[in-house]
C-alpha cells in the first residue's frame, strides 16, 4: 500500500499536536514493514545488479538472503533419477504399481512440477497372456490416461498368407517417453509410481530416467 | 522519483505554517505512492530477491488436454482423421479436434494452447520457451487395399519406378510419414488459425523453418521439397507409418500402427501394437531483441504424407536429402479412357489422433 498522510492542516488554526503523531506514525508504520512490491518502481531500476548475492547451501538446497530465506531451484533442476536397469517384474497386474519405479519429492510449498520420463519396456515373448498391455505414470496414485502407453509382447510377426521370413519381434519394441506438468501440486510429500495393466509373463524395464523440476507458486 | 526534502522548521523556530506542515506530508505521501519507491529509497543490498519477483525462473506456464477419449477399439470420429496432401489438397490442419472428436477453433480447446491469459507473455529477451506434447496416435489409415500398395511399392518391376517409369524416385517401405509441429501466434490474443507461425515468422527466433503452408507452385516432388540442411526441422516430431515388411510382402504388409486402436494388436499380423503415445518438443531462446512481441499461444499442426527424398547433387552421403509432401495417391492399376496405364505410384492415407496433451513454459535466463 502506497503511504496515506491521515491529516492535513488549515490556515489560521492551531496545529494539533496529536494529528501531527498521527501523521508521523503513518509514515513509521510505512517505512519500518509497510512497503510493498508495487510500491517499487520495477522498471526504472530492479534488476539483476541490484540484487546482492546470497548464501547456497547445496546440502539442502536453500538460498539464504539478508532479510529473509529463499528455498527451491536457484538456476538448477530438481533431482534427476536414473535407476537404469529398473528389473524385470512379473505382469498379470490390474492397474498395479511396478515395483522399484517409484520416487519421491517434498515440496517446502504449492509449485508446478514439470516431469520427463524416459524408458524402454520389453515385454518378453513368454507362453500365456494376452499380448498387450498398457503403462502409465501417477503422481500420489491419480490415474491419468494422458500418460498412457500401450506396449506389446514382442512376437515374431508372419506372413497373413504366403510364404515369407518372420519378422523379428522386437520392431513392436517402443520407447515410453513422455512430458508432463502438474499444476499446483500443493506442498508436502508426494510420490510418482508406473502403473502397469495386461498380463504379460514379464516385462523388463531398461533405461528408466525421471527428470524432475519443481518452481514455487508466487 | 521518491527522494523528500522537507521544509527545516528548526533551529529558526519561526511560526509553524499550516501551510508548509501540509507540504511536507503531502511530499512524503506524492513521493511514496504506487510504483514510486526507486534506488534513492532502497540501498541495493538491502533488497530482497522475493520481493522483486514472485517467479524468477518459470515465468509462464500453460497445459491443455483436449479430452477426447476414446475406448478400446472405437474408430476416431472424421475430425479427428487427418487426411494427406495427397487425399485432401491440404497442405497442413491445425489438430484442432476436442473432446468429442470435432473440430473446435475455439481458444484451449483441440491443441490451442492460450499462454498467460488475454494478456499473453512477455519476454525480457534471451528467455527460453518449451513447449511439450503427448500425442496419441490411435491408428494409420492407409489406402486400401493395402497389399495393392505395397505389392506396387516394392516390387521389383515398380519398386524404383521400374524401367521408363514416370516416377523414377520411386517409393519404399518406412519412408513416410506425418509430420507434427508447433506454430506459434504473437499477433492477438483472439488466437485466429491464420495468425499461428513459426517461431522464425512470429518472430520469436531466427532461422528457415520448416513449414508446409510455404509450399508454392504446381505440386510435386521439385516444388515440395524441403532439404533437411536448408531448412530447421527441430520443431518437427514424425509419426510413423508403414515401418516394415516382410521378404516377399505380397500379402503381409506390417503397419506401425493399425486395427482400430484394438488392445493388442501385437498378436495380429500386420500389426505392431496398439495405440502408440508419442511424445515431442521444441525449445527455443527467444531472441534478445524481441521488444514489444508477445506470445498469446501455440497450436500443433500436422501434414502428411511426406516421403524422403535424395538425390546425386551436393557433397557427402547421401548427398542431398530431404522430404517432400507426397501429392499422389496410391493407384497402380489406373487406365486412361483408351484403357492404357497410367499409374499412381503415391501415398494416401489418414493419421486417426485421440487424446493430447501440449504445454508451454517459459523461462528467465537472466535467472536471480
Amino acid at each position: 500500500m502506497p503511504l496515506t498522510i491521515p491529516n492535513s492542516f488549515t490556515t489560521n488554526t492551531k496545529i494539533e499536536g496529536v494529528k501531527i503523531q498521527q501523521n508521523v506514525d503513518a509514515i513509521k508504520e510505512y517505512l519500518n514493514g509497510g512497503i510493498v512490491a508495487t510500491d517499487l518502481n520495477e522498471g526504472e531500476w530492479v534488476a539483476t545488479p541490484y540484487i546482492m548475492k546470497g548464501l547456497y547451501f547445496s546440502t539442502d538446497n536453500s538460498y539464504e538472503m539478508v532479510s529473509g530465506l529463499y528455498k527451491g531451484i536457484p538456476l538448477s533442476e530438481m533431482p534427476v533419477f536414473n535407476p537404469g536397469y529398473a528389473g524385470l517384474f512379473t505382469g498379470n497386474i490390474a492397474a498395479g504399481p511396478v515395483p522399484g519405479t517409484g520416487i519421491s519429492f517434498y515440496l517446502e510449498k504449492e509449485a508446478d512440477v514439470h516431469l520427463q520420463i524416459n524408458l524402454s519396456p520389453r515385454g518378453l515373448p513368454l507362453a500365456g497372456g494376452v499380448d498387450g498391455a498398457a503403462i502409465e505414470l501417477r503422481l500420489d496414485g491419480g490415474v491419468d490416461n494422458y500418460s498412457q502407453q500401450r506396449i506389446s509382447k514382442e512376437d515374431d510377426m508372419q506372413p497373413s498368407s504366403g510364404a515369407s521370413t518372420d519378422i523379428v519381434g522386437f520392431y513392436r519394441r517402443r520407447f515410453y517417453q513422455m512430458t508432463v506438468i502438474y499444476p499446483t501440486v500443493a506442498a508436502g510429500y508426494h510420490d510418482l509410481q508406473l502403473f502397469y495393466r495386461g498380463t504379460l509373463r514379464a516385462v523388463p524395464i531398461k533405461f528408466e530416467s525421471y527428470s524432475l523440476r519443481g518452481f514455487y507458486r508466487p | 522519483m521518491a527522494q523528500v526534502k522537507p521544509k527545516n522548521f528548526y533551529p529558526t523556530n519561526g511560526p509553524t505554517d499550516s501551510a508548509e506542515v501540509n507540504a511536507n506530508y503531502t511530499a512524503f505521501q506524492g513521493s511514496l505512492g504506487t510504483g514510486d519507491i526507486n534506488q534513492q529509497n532502497v540501498r541495493s543490498e538491502g533488497v530482497d530477491l522475493r520481493q522483486l519477483s514472485n517467479r524468477p525462473i518459470e515465468k509462464y506456464v500453460a497445459q491443455l488436454r483436449n479430452g477426447y477419449l476414446l475406448s478400446i477399439g472405437a474408430v476416431p470420429a472424421v475430425d479427428a482423421r487427418y487426411q494427406s496432401f495427397s487425399l485432401s489438397g491440404i497442405k497442413e490442419y491445425p489438430i484442432n479436434h476436442d473432446n468429442t472428436g470435432t473440430t473446435n477453433t475455439g481458444v484451449n480447446k483441440g491443441t490451442k494452447l492460450r499462454i498467460n491469459g488475454t494478456a499473453g507473455a512477455e519476454f525480457d529477451g534471451d528467455d527460453f520457451i518449451s513447449v511439450n506434447w503427448n500425442l496419441n496416435l490411435w491408428a494409420n489409415y492407409i489406402h486400401t487395399p493395402m497389399a495393392e500398395l505395397v505389392t506396387a511399392i516394392i516390387d521389383s518391376n515398380t519398386k524404383d519406378g521400374g524401367s521408363g517409369a514416370t516416377y523414377p524416385y520411386g517409393s519404399g517401405i518406412g519412408e513416410w510419414c506425418f509430420i507434427v509441429y508447433p506454430k506459434y501466434n504473437t499477433v492477438s490474443n483472439a488466437l485466429n488459425d491464420s495468425d499461428f507461425k513459426t517461431a522464425e515468422a512470429a518472430g520469436l527466433v531466427t532461422g528457415v523453418y520448416f513449414d508446409p503452408s510455404t509450399l508454392t507452385g504446381t505440386p510435386g516432388l521439385l516444388t515440395y521439397y524441403r532439404g533437411f540442411d536448408a531448412f530447421n526441422w527441430d520443431h518437427t516430431m514424425v509419426v510413423p507409418s508403414v515401418f516394415v515388411s516382410a521378404g516377399t510382402a505380397n500379402n503381409s504388409p506390417f503397419l506401425m500402427v493399425n486395427s482400430n486402436g484394438t488392445t493388442i494388436g501385437g498378436s495380429l499380423n500386420g500389426a505392431l501394437g496398439g495405440p502408440q503415445m508419442l511424445n515431442g518438443s521444441h525449445h527455443i531462446k527467444v531472441k534478445n531483441n524481441i521488444g514489444s512481441t508477445k506470445l498469446y499461444g501455440v497450436q500443433l499442426y500436422i501434414s502428411g504424407f511426406w516421403r524422403m527424398h535424395g538425390n546425386t547433387t551436393g557433397t557427402g552421403s547421401p548427398m542431398n536429402c530431404g522430404m517432400f509432401l507426397e501429392p499422389d495417391i496410391c493407384n497402380p492399376s489406373r487406365v486412361n479412357t483408351d484403357g492404357d496405364p497410367i499409374p499412381l505410384y503415391g501415398v494416401d492415407g489418414e493419421c486417426g489422433l485421440e487424446r493430447i496433451q501440449i504445454d508451454c513454459t517459459v523461462y528467465s535466463t537472466r535467472g536471480a
